[in-house]
């Protein structure tokens, strides 16, 4: 669980390039993001309200402020928050499961995620491997699902991180979100 | 169905368009006979009405619930936890009650969420305590107490506020207009009075004003409040924000942007505060908006005036667009904004049109040169308008706000960070750190490279070896500005301030007087005479005056201005404490020792115990200035007690090797001196020196300083070579590093003057100090106190050399000049006197002789009290005088005396030996008083 970011392709995939300064930059980012998570995350009482935007933004305040070096603009950072979110959400959520299993095992879930059967949360690990699988045919789609959900962007932010336009997210967002919330309902059926 | 995938995608968008009773047919056509494909996109359709919520709020927070740790009940400290009341992101606070019996107090208690007890975050905790600490004002929460629990979390224990946050108040009591501007200013007083205090508050929204009962508002959450303490250097005047989350809705642009923060940030979160007491809304409308938009809207966009915001409501309204929910689910309609202020929707606007729009607009500004340049300049156009007075606030001109669109330039962030580190030994530099013009930002550039060339050699010891050069920058840059910056008094009377500071740690006072008089005169003239800056001005002023022998003159402004600090901030403010301090030191030259102890005592008392400033540097400073205090009025032991506990807490909070401990070791070694405790004292000198000649290297001031002070007891101890060898070494470094008119120099030259006379080298004693006499009568006048004791330090040795006539004409002098000076019953001036006394008797006049050391050990037994050393010297000249005119009687019961009171512990040999009692030395009541010396003087050293 605590496997470092693949930052090569995180690199890549988010056209920074191989430059050592922003590798380090991701990796810093990384570990901020994990310190502030595991503190809030680990922590928190249920009914405390911290989003995980706020948790990005502290992480980008810190760093944009620690740092000599600077991201190449908001997008890119936000982008790059996102994707480590997710990994760090994940590993929390596995790292759980695999603590709890066989201890009156509990699921850790997603309390807000109603629409996929009400009162039923969504799992994290499911969604992120059906995530995983959507990127297989439609990464940007993955990607949008990933900087609005794990990194907690609007729909406008989105756009420009993803550079399309705001109509394009919105449909996308839709489909995804449909497509998602089959996925996830499908998985439950064959736990069950 | 991935392989389908493209076509997926349309037409699920497409279908999506149009009514749902309208989609089957739509997608039967759009599939043309493939069903799979069409039962894929009905079935994410499908899903997707399902899913309405699903993935659109993602609280990472209830990712993972736990528990929280059972906590009612829990003890910490003398409280006892009751339970939560509140949570912000870093803290947890809890509603608790102190644990004894004897009384029930409800206290809120504060702690760090467990898990995230960073280094940084106890180091806000620490912040918040120290700023709480320092601040006492009717409307800033207080704290009460502080400490660590058993597994070392700290955690502040603050009065418990029950109140509602000030706009919910407002509303459920109805308050009028009038009665929210005026709650509002208290707001701003408080605020005020935290910026005079150099803390701002960084967090200002209505949650942390919290309106207890009695309407009376107090202000809480000083957690990333920031100190601007002026005294030392690593806290930066103004600072960037780094890594808290804000609250965005009431955080200033340049907050958001991570630019410096001044007080100008507060300034404007009270801006937005006074919007929505006035209207219920705030100017931007950032509900369900993203922090980045939000920083968007808060950083660009143009916020409507107050009186359109409630106009633009209706429309809205009208439109369906804008009925905001309040938490009790009250649509937030202009009719029910206005009723919450008792009128009418038009009634309302109205009233917000004009002045209010005006004065809310200049709050929040996004340029923070164009703000309120303070919260009580805020307050204060409040109040012209409350007493329908013309407001100052001027609405801000067509041509300004077309330019405030054109995207600022990433200006001076680099400038003020390189300001900022140089000016953080002065607050107010706000100024013009954050003007934007391009004539401001060569002025600041100017600024900057001046202080640049100041800085570096403001420092003596980093001055050593090119303090001419550092002089002559600095003449130079002085006369400057005393020309160059006519147009903006404000900046011209800090830069003065700051020319004085430099000036005043090259030990060159009277340049630095002046400096300090025309900052202070320019700005009482511009800020008024109760403005934090000017207080400061006075109160160097005060210092540098006393310094210079102008006690008087400092006396009477350092009193104006502790009275006025006293008034303003109230006596338990760190600033109003040090001009108390500074007072007493005036007071201790003055030979006012009572008055000087007894405000030293107040000082000290209130950092103490109210404050609870204890293992602090400041703290420590003042405990050495009431030691010395002490020393003056002769109570060695009670000084040694002070001193020795100050050289604790040094040690532990500053290390054993930092610069003001060894200050602190050595001020210890004078007072044993002065105790008779020679080898213990010369034993400490001496490791104090080696410590200092590593550490500070050999031309350290402090170190010279200490070379003197050994110097001194070798003389003492009789070992002269040793003692002169060290002084002439000491002098010639200062003569060349700090120059032959700097005061160490010449106290110097007074100190090896006085061993050269205590080995018999009076002409060697006599010329340096002529020399002496003559820098002194120069540079600090003829009748400056150091002038005079050069002076008495002359007839001294004059009167050693046998020299009566010359010395006597002399000792009149200075004796004449002291009482006139320093008055007739200062301490300076009775020693003179004892010293003519003593002269007289040499010339054998001894009915004048008697007559001057009677009167004068009668008004220094009533002033310093019978056990002053002065006092026992003079009783030991008195009883030479009566020794010589054969009144041996008197003579032996006066000795006694002076060996019960005051005469140091090295008397039983002075009197033994000395060829003034040879009268004596038959009559066996002196036999039988040496050995009860010799006893007594056993009995006064330690193990």
């Amino acid at each position: 669980m605590d496997a470092p970011p693949d930052v090569g392709t995180l690199l890549g995939e988010f056209g920074v390039g191989h430059d050592k300064a922003a590798a380090e930059l991701v990796v810093l980012l990384y570990s901020e993001l994990r310190r502030l998570a595991s503190g809030y995350l680990r922590r928190e009482r249920s009914d405390h309200t911290l989003q995980t935007t706020a948790l990005v933004h502290e992480a980008y305040l810190r760093l944009s402020d620690q740092r000599e070096v600077r991201w190449k603009n908001r997008e890119q950072f936000l982008g790059v928050a996102a994707q480590l979110m997710r990994r760090i959400l994940v590993d929390y959520s596995r790292g759980h499961d695999a603590q709890k299993r066989g201890h009156g095992f509990e699921k850790v879930f997603l309390e807000e995620a109603a629409g996929v059967s009400k009162g039923k949360p969504a799992d994290v690990v499911a969604l992120d491997e059906a995530l995983t699988r959507l990127a297989e045919f439609d990464p940007q789609q993955a990607q949008l699902v990933e900087v609005r959900f794990f990194g907690g962007l609007s729909i406008d932010e989105a756009a420009a991180v993803l550079g399309v336009s705001r109509t394009t997210v919105k449909r996308n967002w839709n489909l995804a979100k449909a497509w998602l919330a089959r996925e996830l309902r499908k998985d439950e059926r064959k736990h069950a | 169905m991935p392989e389908k995938w493209e076509q997926v995608k349309e037409l699920f968008a497409l279908a999506q368009e149009r009514e749902p009773g309208e989609r089957s047919n739509f997608l039967r056509q759009a599939c043309a006979g493939d069903d799979s494909l069409r039962a894929e996109i009905e079935s994410l359709l499908a899903s997707f009405d399902g899913a309405d919520s699903f993935l659109e709020d993602c609280p990472a927070a209830d990712l993972l619930s736990e528990q929280s740790r059972a906590i009612a009940g829990k003890k910490i400290g003398a409280y006892r936890i009751l339970r939560e009341i509140g949570r912000g992101g870093m803290a947890v606070v809890y509603l608790g009650e102190r644990d004894d019996q004897s009384y029930r107090k409800q206290v809120a208690i504060k702690m760090v969420k467990p898990g995230i007890d960073t280094e940084q975050i106890l180091h806000r905790f620490r912040n918040e305590r120290q700023t709480l600490a320092a601040l006492d004002h009717s409307n800033i929460v207080k704290l009460l107490d502080g400490g660590s629990t058993e597994d070392g979390s700290p955690y502040l224990v603050m009065e418990y506020v029950e109140g509602l946050p000030i706009d919910q108040y407002c509303d459920l009591h109805t308050l009028s207009i009038d009665d929210r501007l005026r709650l509002f200013r208290q707001v701003c007083s408080a605020v005020q009075y935290a910026h005079e205090n150099l803390v701002i508050h960084r967090d200002l929204k209505p949650g942390n004003i919290l309106i207890a009962k009695g309407g009376v508002p107090r202000l809480l959450d000083f957690g990333i409040a920031k100190l601007l303490n002026p005294e030392f250097f690593q806290t930066p005047l103004v600072t960037r924000t780094n890594w808290r989350p804000m609250t965005p809705e009431y955080a200033s642009p340049e907050q958001i942007r991570g630019q410096a923060i001044t007080t100008a940030a507060d300034v404007y979160s009270l801006g937005i505060l006074l919007f929505e007491l006035l209207t219920g809304r705030r100017p931007y409308r950032t509900e369900g908006q993203s922090l980045l938009e939000m920083e968007r809207l808060v950083c660009e966009g143009e916020p409507e005036r107050p009186s359109v915001v409630i106009q633009s409501i209706a429309i809205q309204r009208e439109e369906g667009t804008a009925v905001r929910e309040d938490k009790a689910g009250t649509a937030t309609t202009p009719e029910w904004i206005s009723s919450q202020r008792g009128l009418q929707p038009a009634e309302l606007q109205r009233r917000l049109r004009g002045d209010l729009d005006t004065i809310t607009m200049k709050a929040i500004e996004k340029d923070p040169g164009r703000r309120y340049a303070t919260a009580s300049e805020l307050s204060a156009d409040i109040g012209r308008y409350l007493s329908h007075e013309p407001v100052l606030a001027r609405p801000a001109s067509a041509t300004y706000r077309t330019r405030k669109y054109i995207r600022r330039h990433p200006v001076g962030v680099t400038v003020v960070a390189g300001v900022v580190l140089l000016l953080a030994g002065f607050a107010g530099m706000q100024f013009f750190q954050l003007r934007r013009t391009t004539r401001e930002r060569d002025r600041a550039n100017r600024v900057t490279e001046f202080m640049e060339g100041m800085f570096k050699i403001s420092d003596p010891s980093e001055a050593r070896g090119n303090s001419i050069t550092a002089r002559e920058v600095l003449d130079k840059e002085s006369k400057d500005i005393d020309t160059g910056l006519t147009q903006d008094p404000e900046l011209q009377a800090q830069m003065m301030h700051v020319m004085g500071d430099v000036y005043k740690d090259l030990g060159l006072f009277p340049r630095a007087q002046l400096l300090y008089e025309r900052s202070a005169e320019i700005r009482r003239s511009t800020l008024g005479p109760e403005n934090a800056e000017t207080l400061r001005s006075m109160d160097d002023l005060g210092w540098i005056l006393n310094q210079e022998g102008h006690a008087a003159e400092a006396e009477k402004l350092q009193r104006q201005t502790v009275d006025v600090r006293r008034r303003v901030f109230g006596t338990h403010n760190l600033d109003t404490l040090k001009s108390m301090n500074h007072l007493a030191w005036t007071l201790d030259r003055e030979g006012n020792y009572a008055e000087a102890e007894k405000l030293e005592r107040e000082a000290l008392d209130i950092r103490r115990r109210v404050l609870k400033i204890v293992d602090d540097r400041e703290t420590s400073a003042a405990m050495g200035n009431l030691a010395a205090t002490l020393g003056h009025e002769g109570r060695y032991a009670e000084a040694e007690k002070l001193k020795r506990e100050t050289l604790e807490i040094r040690r532990r909070i500053l290390g054993p090797e930092h610069q003001e401990t060894l200050t602190a070791m050595n001020n210890l070694a004078f007072t044993l001196q002065q105790e008779g405790r020679y080898p213990e004292a010369e034993r400490l000198q001496r490791e104090t020196l080696d410590l200092q000649r590593r550490i500070l290297g050999p031309e350290h001031p402090d170190t010279l300083r200490s070379i003197n002070n050994l110097a001194e007891t070798l003389v003492r101890e009789n070992q002269f070579a040793e003692a002169e060898h060290l002084q002439r070494e000491a002098l010639g470094v200062k003569q060349r590093v700090l120059g032959p008119d700097h005061q160490d120099t010449l106290w110097a030259m007074n100190s090896l003057a006085w061993t050269l006379q205590k080995e018999g080298h009076f002409s060697d004693s006599e010329k340096l100090l002529r020399q002496t006499l003559e820098i002194r009568r120069r540079i600090l006048g003829p009748e400056h106190p150091n002038t005079l004791s050069t002076m008495e330090s002359l007839a001294v040795t004059l009167d050693q050399a046998g020299r009566y006539a010359e010395a006597e004409k002399l000792s009149r002098q200075t004796v004449d000049a002291m009482r006139r000076v320093l008055g007739p019953e200062h301490p300076f001036s009775l020693q003179a006197a004892d010293e003519l006394a003593h002269i007289l008797d040499a010339e054998g006049r001894y009915d004048e002789a008697e007559k001057l050391a009677r009167q004068t050990l009668e008004i220094q037994r009533r002033v310093l009290g019978i056990d002053h050393p002065d006092a026992a010297s003079t009783a030991y000249d008195l009883a030479c005088i009566l020794a010589h005119t054969g009144r041996g009687d008197e003579a032996i019961s006066l000795l006694r005396e002076c060996v019960d009171h005051g005469l140091d512990a090295t008397a039983d040999r002075t009197m033994a030996t000395d060829p003034e009692f040879k009268s004596l030395r038959k009559d066996p009541r002196f036999a039988a008083l040496v050995s009860y010396a010799q006893q007594h003087a056993a009995s006064q050293k330690p193990n």
